[in-house]
């Protein structure tokens, strides 16, 4: 269907939608550059009486949120890394290997990803307890992450892998190229754009995750960013204006990645989920 | 005295010189608010100075995690020390042996205890928990607004509360104030008017799983607990807001009354602070002696720790008169080591000494005193009370029924 | 040449193998081993101490379903459940609330990129800083909310936006919240349908006259189906995942008038350390789940074998 274009009467219809539709991100930025001493009065909706960006200095300095952050990142890079590389294997043996349990592999996979974690809360805080070792340390985060998100990742690969003719790599194979060749030589940077798309939503999905960290994490110097902003509720006073600086920093990756990647992100979401 | 004092304190680090072994001290902290934040990181620094070959590392958990949390690194991967509660919270461990007794730790420090403060941290004739600070609860009050609605004094009986709620309510003032998005502070007015009308004995032996919910006691508890409620003296918006947001409600002049813990004293904000002033529990049945709410704050070593030695160290460093006072000049809680002295400038520190002093028994705190999950049950029903007391019966069966199924 | 396959097949497999081993390592341990032991904790009773676990019928008279029998006299399972319904129900709203953005959006205007770039955003927000934005927003007393329904006069001075506070409507206010990110990713999924309908048949749509309406639900519907199938779906399952934001919001209160499984169960593992009776209310969830998850697996058969 042919986007129509509109007159006057839409514009200030659809600016009004707008604003209601992010009134709840205004009011939080409003509060995030608010005083204590402001609040306390009472004066929640004025406008600031001075712009300040103290919320945000206390949130990175007594609010940690410069480790929380750091964390975020630590977990959140490798688990995609690793992500990109398993999921795209597999993609290729699911797409373009003739594999007796293709089928049944694909709707594990499929499957997997729609549980509910609830299912997998005790056992995985057990196992990482118990037998790995690797409770309240940020590598058993990682581990579940990439585990976890293999299920939807392979199902994304296997789909784009699909697209790229068999006759190309029959012929890579008739030359004696391994299937590893032609896996990272011919594969891989014909997927550059399945992979960056994958990359970004695996990115978003990942730091926002709370519950996880939540489980698997005990150490304050260890956890991520949800977690940490979760932190900040449980001091003795009401912070409203630093929960509201920690709210927009944890949002700020994601959002620049959603703001300068936004076709990998959409063609990423859209793809995924129908086709 | 004071020589043998010094004598005491020079033997006791010592002591400490010789159990310590250099290495790590790992502490988790859930004392994660600013002030006693503060208090905790002033004694720390005391202890590094005095013990510079200790490695001390200090997690910092917020207090609502950290009660959740435990149980998952306590039994598979403790610190050498952690923070806790007093009362049946900690008993649950004991009994599991997850907490290293400290016998020997208390033996350094006879007579600076009272009977009643060890009372509860023993558990099976051994001691486990190190006290540092205990605190009254009680009524925090505006008497500005008193004033306005035209109330000469703090009331002293149930009727006066009742009838202030009523005339502060009629001079459009929220008569108390009250948060419980997190359910424990409806807990406290269960704590009370429970003590008030049948007794100190008789709440502990309930908490302890002894007694039964749903019994006539209990129901007189509730039906008095109603008669506050009926005036309208509880905002609605109560189960929406947290206990800090409910106290800027008092800060702002919309409400009058907050029934709190002491700690809430050294977040008043320094505008209104000359308008704040305190009152304790009122007497609901003159017959019945007058008990407390007092909890008390207490660190432990866990029975896995792996540096006990250095645990044990801190321990005893805790227990100390100056060490007690140094920490508790911040955090505006009084001292448990009864050598420690207090600000007697502080009128609220002086009144939370004179009552807890003059009570007849000391509980904890509903979910401190009753097992956890009987606590859940129960602070969950007394929040749908504030909103529905004509529900009672039904909320008193569901504690009931938990507390039968607990304590099978 | 059937020699030559059959050789082919078994390179292949050996690669195959080679290639899928580490992953599933991880997904068996991680994901489809941790479904049995579930299962395996559900009949038993275990504290999150003791190191030795044995099913509730070995050497007891107890049943071995008693976690269940519990659950089944137990009020607030009920309740979550009933809330789950509710969350299945109007949280799926967010489907034709984000179809109705999209076709409102659909605009030939540079203005308008940069109107969705702001619409989609909550779509890539943490649930934790929605729920901490939402919480904020509406808050009684000092929220946003509050002080524009006063503003208007809708509220009058001693009255407060009680939402939250109330057993009836708290659970309303989060299913609004978590539509909120909901309803932009379901307006992502039908603006690209949207751009990808036959040119053709809408035109000759509009040849014949037809009616705005009539074009909707005739022709650019039926067109969208495929889309509003994966839509629903994951919405579905999305409901019965709540937990980020209600454990953020109002911690399944006023006394669990908003609880809900996912949440209910972590309370009693983590909270009250019944970690069979939360395995016991995980395998409830997780039956209800199998359930949207196999209906999931045969429309994506179905699309597959469609198109190859």
């Amino acid at each position: 269907m042919e986007p129509k274009s509109r007159g006057p009467v839409y514009w200030i219809f659809a600016t009004l939608l707008l604003l209601l539709w992010i009134s709840p991100i205004l009011a939080s930025l409003l509060t995030s550059i608010k005083t204590l001493e402001e609040l306390n009065e009472g004066r929640y909706w004025s406008l600031p009486r001075n712009f300040s960006l103290q919320n945000y200095v206390e949130a990175f300095t007594v609010g940690k949120f410069s480790t929380y952050f750091l964390n975020s990142l630590i977990i959140t890079v490798p688990t995609v890394l690793a992500v990109l590389f398993f999921s795209s294997l597999n993609g290729y043996v699911l797409a373009k290997l003739r594999f007796r349990w293709n089928k049944k592999l694909m709707l594990v996979f499929l499957g997997g990803m729609l549980l509910p974690f609830q299912i997998l809360l005790i056992p995985v805080f057990y196992l990482s307890n118990q037998y790995l070792n690797t409770y309240d340390t940020r590598l058993g985060v990682i581990l579940f992450h990439v585990a976890f998100q293999l299920g939807f990742a392979s199902f994304f690969m296997r789909n784009f892998i699909r697209t790229i003719p068999d006759g190309i790599i029959e012929a890579a194979r008739v030359d004696g190229c391994s299937e590893w060749r032609i896996y990272s030589t011919m594969v891989i940077p014909l997927m550059r754009p399945a992979l960056a798309a994958l990359a970004t939503l695996l990115f978003t999905w990942i730091w926002n995750d709370y519950l996880w960290s939540l489980i698997l994490i005990q150490t304050d110097e260890l956890k991520p960013i949800t977690a940490g902003l979760q932190n900040l509720k449980g001091q003795w006073i009401a912070s409203y204006h630093l929960q509201s600086a920690g709210a927009v920093i944890a949002a700020i990756p994601p959002v620049l990645i959603f703001a300068f990647l936004q076709k990998h992100f959409i063609r990423g979401l859209t793809m995924g989920a129908g086709k | 005295m004071k020589l043998l004092k010094v004598i005491g304190l020079g033997l006791m680090s010592f002591a400490s010189v010789a159990f310590a072994t250099g290495g790590e001290l790992v502490i988790n902290s859930m004392h994660s608010d600013p002030t006693s934040k503060k208090a905790f990181e002033t004694i720390l620094a005391e202890f590094k100075k005095e013990h510079a070959n200790i490695n001390v590392k200090v997690n910092t958990i917020d207090h609502e995690s950290y009660k959740v949390q435990i149980r998952t690194w306590l039994p598979n991967n403790p610190p050498d020390v952690a923070t806790w509660f007093a009362g049946n919270r900690a008993k649950f461990f004991v009994d599991k042996n997850l907490v290293e007794p400290l016998d020997d730790v208390f033996s350094g420090a006879a007579g600076q205890f009272s009977e009643g403060a060890l009372a509860a941290i023993s558990f099976n004739g051994k001691k486990y928990l190190m006290p540092t600070n205990y605190y009254h609860w009680g009524f925090y009050y505006r008497k500005d607004l008193f004033q306005k609605a035209g109330l000469s004094a703090a009331p002293k009986s149930w009727d006066e509360l009742i009838a202030a709620a009523q005339k502060l309510k009629a001079a459009g003032i929220t008569p108390i104030a009250i948060g419980t998005k997190q359910a424990w502070p409806a807990a406290a007015w269960f704590d009370f008017i429970n003590m008030r009308v049948n007794g100190y004995a008789f709440h502990m032996n309930l908490l302890a799983g002894k007694g039964n919910y749903t019994s006539a006691e209990v129901k007189k508890t509730m039906s008095t607990w109603a008669q506050l409620v009926k005036v309208g003296a509880f905002p609605e918006t109560a189960a929406a807001m947290t206990w800090q947001e409910a106290s800027a409600l008092m800060w702002q002049g919309k409400a009058a009354m907050y029934l709190m813990g002491n700690f809430i004293s050294s977040e008043i904000p320094s505008a209104v602070r000359a308008q704040v002033d305190f009152f304790p529990f009122p007497i609901i049945d003159p017959k019945v002696p007058t008990a407390q709410v007092a909890p008390t704050d207490v660190y432990f070593i866990p029975s896995k720790a792996k540096n006990k030695a250095n645990a044990k160290v801190f321990m005893s460093f805790l227990a100390r008169a100056d060490i007690q006072q140094k920490y508790n000049e911040v955090t505006g809680l009084l001292p448990v080591n009864n050598k420690a002295k207090i600000d007697v400038k502080n009128t609220f520190l002086k009144s939370g000494q004179q009552i807890l002093g003059q009570a007849t028994g000391l509980s904890q705190f509903f979910d401190r005193d009753a097992e956890p999950e009987v606590a859940k049950v129960g602070m969950d029903g007394f929040v749908e009370f504030l909103r529905h007391p004509d529900r009672t019966d039904a909320i008193l069966t569901r504690i009931e029924n938990t507390r039968k199924r607990v304590h099978r | 040449m059937v020699g030559a396959l059959s050789f082919m097949q078994k390179r292949d497999h050996k690669t195959a193998w080679r290639f899928l081993a580490p992953s599933l390592l991880l997904y068996g341990l991680y994901v489809i081993f941790p479904i049995f032991f579930s299962m395996y904790l559900s009949v038993t009773q275990w504290d999150g101490v003791s190191t030795q676990v044995l099913p509730l019928c070995f050497g007891s008279d107890t049943s071995c379903f008693q976690n269940f029998i519990d659950l089944w006299q137990d009020e607030v399972f009920w309740m979550s459940l009933k809330n789950n319904i509710a969350w299945l129900l109007f949280f799926s709203l967010s489907a034709p609330l984000g179809l109705a953005l999209a076709l409102f959006f659909h605009v030939k205007a540079k203005a308008a990129s940069f109107y969705k770039s702001l619409l989609f955003m909550p779509m890539v927000f943490s649930l934790v800083v929605v729920g901490t934005i939402w919480s904020w927003f509406l808050q009684p007393e000092f929220g946003l909310v509050e002080y524009i329904l006063k503003a208007l006069g809708i509220l009058g001075a001693g009255e407060n936006f009680t939402m939250m506070a109330s057993e009836r409507w708290a659970t309303a206010g989060l299913i609004a919240a978590a539509s909120w990110p909901h309803a932009a990713y379901c307006m992502v999924l039908y603006l690209a349908g949207l751009s990808n309908l036959q040119k053709n048949v809408i035109e000759a749509a509009e040849i014949e006259g037809v009616s705005k309406w009539q074009m909707l639900w005739f022709i650019i519907l039926p067109m969208l189906r495929p889309a509003t199938v994966i839509v629903v779906i994951v919405t579905m399952i999305g409901a019965l995942r709540a937990f980020d934001l209600i454990s953020i919001m109002t911690a399944g209160g006023p006394a669990n008038s908003s609880n809900v499984l996912a949440l209910y169960m972590y309370q009693q593992t983590f909270e009250n350390f019944r970690y069979g009776y939360g395995a016991a209310i995980s395998v409830v969830l997780f039956a209800i789940s199998l359930l949207l998850i196999l209906l999931y697996l045969k429309q994506t058969l179905k699309d597959e074998t469609g198109r190859s």
